[in-house]
């Protein structure tokens, strides 16, 4: 038998493999690229000390005669890294690829860990961190492969329920690992070096016959701003580690030194008074919730619709606001998309909702007709009637037509002494209600039209007339904004 | 930087080819195409534009090397990003 001092040699022997990933060389590679290594990327999110790893020294079962030439590729760990760990002393499942073993592709064995990863993560509701770095299925296991990504997904999908699953695109990110990214809840990327989709520039030139370049086909730009399958573009890896912590803290309360009773008299000043004039709506966003804490996913998708997780006297919001400044605030396909996705999210995280509303309608026309502005509308307010929080809507000006979406299903409606809450926009609602102008009015035609838009305008076009119909419960000062809000939402978490 | 002729920039790049990416030196000739010759994919592609660009100190649009697809044409765009940047 072998003594202690063998068997101790064997164990570093063992770790330093372990470590050492697909070869140090490669990993040298890797950091001379300026990127981490699995470990390292772990290591670089997660408190110091923290991580307790899994299947450590798990290795594939392919022998050295298989002929998809695996051997050579044996190391342990088998291309993934992952386990539990503290984040700001919250506890994470988190896993890692190995770009260095395969480039990150998953085979079977690494697959089987990543499943048992997920059932403990989802049997304790716990978040799930994912640092994607893979080439996808491990296409030389065949079935192998199939099976592997098929048992991840099936837990992926089932965890939707119960975790937060948040990824990091630290690099490739293809088929299977790109399916599992987006049926996650949040996913940002880094400039310059994540890629994200489904199929490669290999195949899309074998099937399609067109050479798409790798940036075009799956990069940050595409993702951010096109598809919405990315909530933020980060610098670098780093950044992208700060920002997967700031959005596990909104999975606690937090403790803000910011007076709920704060007056928000610049409010005022941020919001013209004439519905035609815009402004920046997160400007309205900073000056109502906790100093500092807001953090906008999405921004570059969809921008007439703002969604930004923050905290409203320590504890966790979701913030929706019509934008003015993109398409005058109006909601589009996209826009209802980028909403009911987040409501899913605010919904997992157990934040009341906060709607900023400002909307002219929905964006008429057939294009908007041809992407779905139909079922997206649908789906938004689905999300809003089954996200079970509370939802407190805040009319800034207009909230007009099919826009209505955004304070139908609220719990609680306040407004501004400036809302105006109609079924259709002014100029549409008096053209109905006065009927087609005549072609060559006479004076007295025109003086008697005149007289009934001004009656028109004085019984329906002002604060007011919502209120006292009963859709909105208070109107409010905007210095006193702040103290409403958080008022609302505590007596419904109370109620 | 200094300017460079197209014989240091054709060494530098093969240097980083032969060392970064693991290809023998005797398949590196200016004609050389990366996805054919070189066997190279996308990925390594955005990996050698990294190298390229650190070792010569500019920074260039991913797209701006789109139509580049021989270590030739390679050389003339780092030749001309030098002389126009510096």
């Amino acid at each position: 038998m072998a003594d202690w001092d063998e068997l101790l040699a064997e164990l570093r022997a063992q770790d330093e493999r372990a470590d050492s990933g697909g070869g140090r060389a490669r990993q040298a590679r890797q950091r001379k690229l300026g990127r981490g290594n699995a470990r390292e990327r772990i290591a670089a999110l997660v408190d110091a000390g923290s991580f307790s790893e899994l299947g450590r020294h798990v290795l594939h079962a392919h022998a050295a005669d298989d002929d998809a030439g695996l051997a050579a590729h044996r190391h342990p760990g088998d291309g993934l890294v992952c386990g539990l760990a503290t984040v700001d002393g919250r506890p994470v499942a988190v896993y890692a690829h190995d770009p260095t073993v395969l480039r990150g592709a998953l085979g079977r064995a690494g697959a089987d860990k990543l499943c048992r990863l997920l059932d403990l993560a989802g049997e304790r509701r716990i978040p799930v961190v994912t640092l994607a770095d893979s080439d996808g299925a491990r296409i030389a296991e065949v079935l192998g492969a199939i099976e592997g990504y098929g048992a991840v997904i099936e837990r992926t999908i089932r965890l939707r329920r119960r975790s937060l699953q948040l990824t990091l695109a630290c690099g490739l990110c293809v088929g299977g690992a790109a399916y599992t990214a987006v049926l996650g809840d949040l996913v940002a990327m880094v400039e310059g070096q994540s890629f994200l989709f489904l199929t490669g520039d290999k195949v899309t030139r074998v099937v399609t016959g067109a050479e798409t370049a790798i940036e075009d086909l799956g990069g940050p730009p595409l993702h951010a701003k096109k598809t919405g399958a990315c909530h933020s573009v980060l610098p670098d890896e780093s950044a992208g580690f700060a920002w997967l912590r700031r959005v596990l803290a909104f999975t606690a309360p937090g403790a803000t030194a910011d007076p709920t009773d704060r007056p928000t008299p610049e409010l005022a000043a941020i919001i013209p008074s004439d519905a035609r004039k815009i402004y920046d709506v997160r400007r309205v966003i900073d000056a109502l919730v906790d100093a500092g804490s807001v953090e906008e996913l999405g921004a570059a998708f969809a921008p007439n619709l703002v969604t930004a997780l923050a905290r409203l006297g320590g504890r966790t919001v979701a913030i929706l606001a019509s934008q003015p400044q993109h398409l005058g605030g109006c909601l589009d396909a996209n826009a209802s998309r980028k909403g009911a996705d987040f409501l899913a999210l605010a919904g997992k995280l157990g934040a009341p909702v906060v709607t900023l509303v400002d909307v002219p309608g929905y964006l008429p026309g057939r294009k908007q007709e041809e992407e779905g502005v139909l079922p997206f509308g649908a789906r938004l307010l689905v999300a809003y009637g089954e996200v079970g929080t509370p939802r407190v809507c805040l009319v800034l000006r207009k909230s007009y037509g099919g826009g209505n979406v955004l304070s139908y299903t609220a719990d609680v409606r306040l407004a501004l002494p400036t809302a105006r809450v109609a079924p259709m926009g002014v100029d549409a609602a008096l053209e109905v209600a006065l009927g087609p102008e005549p072609e060559q009015p006479t004076d007295a035609e025109r003086e008697e039209r005149a007289r009934r838009r001004a009656e028109w305008l004085r019984r329906h076009d002002h604060g007011w007339a919502a209120a006292e119909g009963g859709y909105v419960d208070r109107v409010i000062d905007p210095a006193d904004a702040r103290r409403q809000l958080h008022l609302t939402v505590a007596s419904l978490l109370l109620a | 930087m200094p300017q460079l002729s197209r014989e240091e920039v054709l060494a530098k790049v093969r240097q980083i080819l032969a060392g970064d990416f693991s290809i023998p030196p005797d398949k590196i000739a200016p004609a050389a195409t990366f996805r054919g010759t070189l066997g190279m994919d996308s990925l390594d592609a955005v990996d050698l534009i990294f190298f390229v660009e650190s070792a010569f100190g500019y920074k260039a649009r991913v797209h701006d090397y789109r139509d580049l697809h021989s270590v030739d044409s390679l050389v003339s765009f780092v030749l001309a990003r030098l002389a126009t940047h510096g």
